[in-house]
């Protein structure tokens, strides 16, 4: 076997490919892929088929979440300790190690070079069982359809040329030029070209194929003309097409976070949703988000609650509401009117109609009474006038309803947005902080381990600011009833602690910090208590049919 | 327009008069001020001979975007030629025209031209792109024939 298969000798710490081609400066053709690379493959007798989805060869993987309460981790606090998800998670570079597990095997079941089965695997997007059925029942078939044989026969090798000016014509470009790549079948363009065309299709995470036919270019191909890594860069988009595949997989939601994590329980997620815990995970970047939404921790919120209040937010049915609250539109041509002062004789600033804003009649019909609309003191016996006016409170009505829950509405956001907006800055803070005492350490020998309670109070209060962040949301689904008053006094304790170890990391000085040790651990771990507390106080509510999940 | 796009479009056309399939044409369309636009082709695809497609040569116009050969022309019969893989538009469903699908760099007119005349007679009934034509292949095969024979006496050579 060939050994420059960077992706196959691939290991965490060294990925950089070791593929070396060599070409003379001549005019002559040198080869670059070996040709006798099949049927050397050995069949590995512990191959086991588990390969693939929800594989569980680590032992019993425990969640964290399942620490028990005195653990002075946080993690415990946050989940529930039932119906935990069960997940492993990964880092980009364990993913390609495991895709180059994967490949191992095919080559090894099918008899195939490395480099081959790769190709196919890819070619079936990394779906395994699919490709050794179909080529179970047709190799050939298969391998032609991939690109990896031409005209029934195994890939002959592809070669680097060189002409001299005016000698080839480049047939994409339709230059001429000296340096070319010919691939199996035959077909030749220059480098330019073709390593244009790969750095094109490298994203897509599929098989690249010649640019005239069906032959597939193997790794050595794509390194060679675009460049070593090439080959390795669609392995790694072809890891975006795996996850992709594999439902069990989710990316992290984090901006940039390059981290997946497997879900090995996956099945039993829309049962924990269900019973309104939310499936959190923690990436290996630290970040906790939940796998059914795909979004940040939103503990003590049921998911089904949590999206309704972020498309709530997210959307403009506020604006809607606050035009229908504020503004009336006029009677011709239907242009929403908000009107800002003045008297009640409105001139429509579009079509120029001229109407009474109380009762949004023509104003001609008004006489000389400016100030006061006597539409309706005229006939009160008038039936057509009464409906009309009954139609009107109608409409006042709907209109002082919609404000009474966009007031509502606001209230609650406001209290959720400037949590939100204070989580960055206590992020902030707190790095900042952390950064003081580091040059503490170095500067007047605190060990590092004695400094470690800077950390977890610092994590504790963003995760407790997470918590009381959410729990407006909750509140605004929740019916007004005597449970809601116990749930906002423990909303008003929680969000008093958070304040209270937030206000603690306002000390600037490093060493008044370190003085200040045995308070941070107190309002932490009292934080944390608070934060147990409403978490559960929060279920409760669920329980006794507080939520309405009604705007 | 680009030197590389210029540069292609001009040795697609020596190509194709120095060698095309038969029975098939295939040239750039005259600007208002009589010289060639490159990038606006008009063609002609015969029907293949014991077809119902026979004895017809259909027109098509392909236009070529400013990043071809990145990108694939786009192939159009005229609106609402009737095809299974043919849009009401007259756009063309062919794996080999999409960019995302099998469309190639190096995939050349007299290639373009040749899968065009190969889908006439074998449609793809997995990839409909008008219902009246797909409906009568797989449900009405009389009349779906009937109606491409009418068709073909529009475009007779």
């Amino acid at each position: 076997m060939s050994d420059d298969q960077s992706f196959m000798n691939y290991s965490p710490d060294e990925f950089e490919s070791d593929a070396e081609f060599e070409y003379e400066d001549d005019d002559e053709v040198v080869e670059v892929a070996s040709a006798s690379q099949s049927d050397d493959g050995v069949v590995d007798d512990d191959y086991d088929d588990d390969e693939g989805d929800g594989e569980f060869e680590e032992g019993d993987y425990e969640n964290d979440n399942a620490g028990d309460a005195s653990d002075f981790k946080q993690e415990d606090t946050l989940s529930t300790k039932k119906d935990l998800v069960e997940y492993k998670a990964h880092s980009t570079k364990d993913l390609v190690a495991k895709l180059s597990a994967q490949t191992k095997n095919i080559s090894s079941v099918l008899e195939l070079t490395d480099d081959n089965a790769l190709t196919l695997l890819q070619f079936y997007s990394w779906n395994s069982e699919r490709l050794m059925e179909e080529y179970m029942d047709d190799p050939d078939r298969v391998k032609t359809a991939a690109g990896v044989i031409v005209d029934g026969s195994t890939k002959a090798g592809s070669t680097f040329k060189k002409y001299n000016k005016g000698e080839f014509m480049c047939f994409i470009c339709c230059d001429e030029k000296t340096q070319t790549y010919q691939l199996s079948c035959g077909d030749e363009y220059c480098l330019d070209c073709y390593s244009k065309y790969i750095k094109d299709k490298t994203s897509s995470g599929k098989v690249i194929k010649c640019p005239n036919c069906d032959v597939a270019l193997n790794s050595q191909d794509l390194d060679f003309i675009a460049g070593e890594g090439e080959s390795f860069k669609l392995i790694e988009s072809s890891i975006k097409e795996y996850v992709e595949r594999h439902r069990s997989y989710k990316w992290c939601p984090s901006v940039d976070c390059p981290n997946v994590v497997e879900i090995l329980n996956f099945a039993d997620i829309p049962n924990i949703v269900s019973e309104n815990h939310v499936p959190v995970v923690t990436c290996n970047h630290n970040h906790q988000f939940c796998v059914s939404c795909s979004f940040e921790n939103h503990t003590p919120v049921p998911c089904g609650i949590a999206k309704q209040w972020v498309t709530k937010c997210k959307d403009d049915s506020e604006t809607a509401n606050w035009i229908m609250s504020n503004t009336q539109q006029c009677p011709k041509c239907d242009s929403s009117i908000e009107k800002n002062g003045g008297c009640n004789h409105m001139t429509c600033k579009k079509c120029r109609y001229e109407f009474c804003w109380i009762c949004s009649q023509d104003w001609t019909s008004h006489g000389t009474s400016y100030y006061q609309c006597t539409a309706f003191r005229d006939n009160p016996n008038d039936k057509a006038k009464n409906k009309e006016k009954e139609e009107l409170t109608a409409k006042q009505k709907l209109r002082n309803l919609t404000k009474n829950s966009l007031k509502k509405y606001l209230h609650y956001y406001n209290l959720y947005a400037v949590h939100e907006s204070s989580t960055k800055l206590d992020d902030k803070r707190c790095k900042f902080v952390e950064e003081k005492v580091r040059e503490l350490q170095e500067t007047s020998g605190i060990s590092w381990i004695e400094a470690q309670f800077l950390v977890e109070s610092a994590e504790a209060l963003l995760k407790a600011r997470k918590v009381l962040k959410w729990s407006y949301a909750f509140a605004y689904y929740c019916d007004r009833t005597g449970l809601l008053d116990i749930f906002e006094e423990v909303q008003a304790k929680l969000a008093e602690s958070v304040e209270n170890l937030s206000k603690l990391f306002e000390i600037e000085d490093p060493l008044e910090i370190v003085r200040n040790k045995l308070e941070f651990l107190n309002k932490s771990h009292f934080l944390q208590e608070r934060q147990k507390a409403m978490i559960s106080c929060t279920l409760e509510s669920i329980d006794y049919g507080c939520l309405s999940g009604k705007d | 327009m680009s030197s590389l796009l210029k540069n292609r479009l001009q040795e697609e056309r020596k190509q194709w008069r120095k060698d095309h399939p038969f029975g098939f044409y295939a040239k750039p369309v005259k600007a208002a001020d009589g010289s060639l636009d490159l990038q606006n082709w008009v063609a002609g695809i015969p029907g293949r001979d014991n077809t119902i497609w026979e004895n017809a040569v259909f027109p098509i116009t392909l236009t070529f975007p400013d990043d071809y050969p990145s990108k694939p022309p786009k192939v159009k019969f005229p609106a609402g030629f009737y095809h299974p893989n043919v849009y009401p538009s007259g756009t063309i469903c062919l794996s080999i025209l999409n960019e995302d699908q099998d469309w190639r760099p190096g995939i050349n007119l007299k290639q373009i031209c040749l899968g065009i005349q190969e889908l006439l007679d074998t449609p793809n009934p997995d990839s409909p792109a008008q219902e009246p034509a797909w409906r009568a292949f797989g449900k009405d095969r009389p009349n779906y024939e009937k109606k491409v024979l009418e068709q073909a006496k529009k475009y007779t050579k």
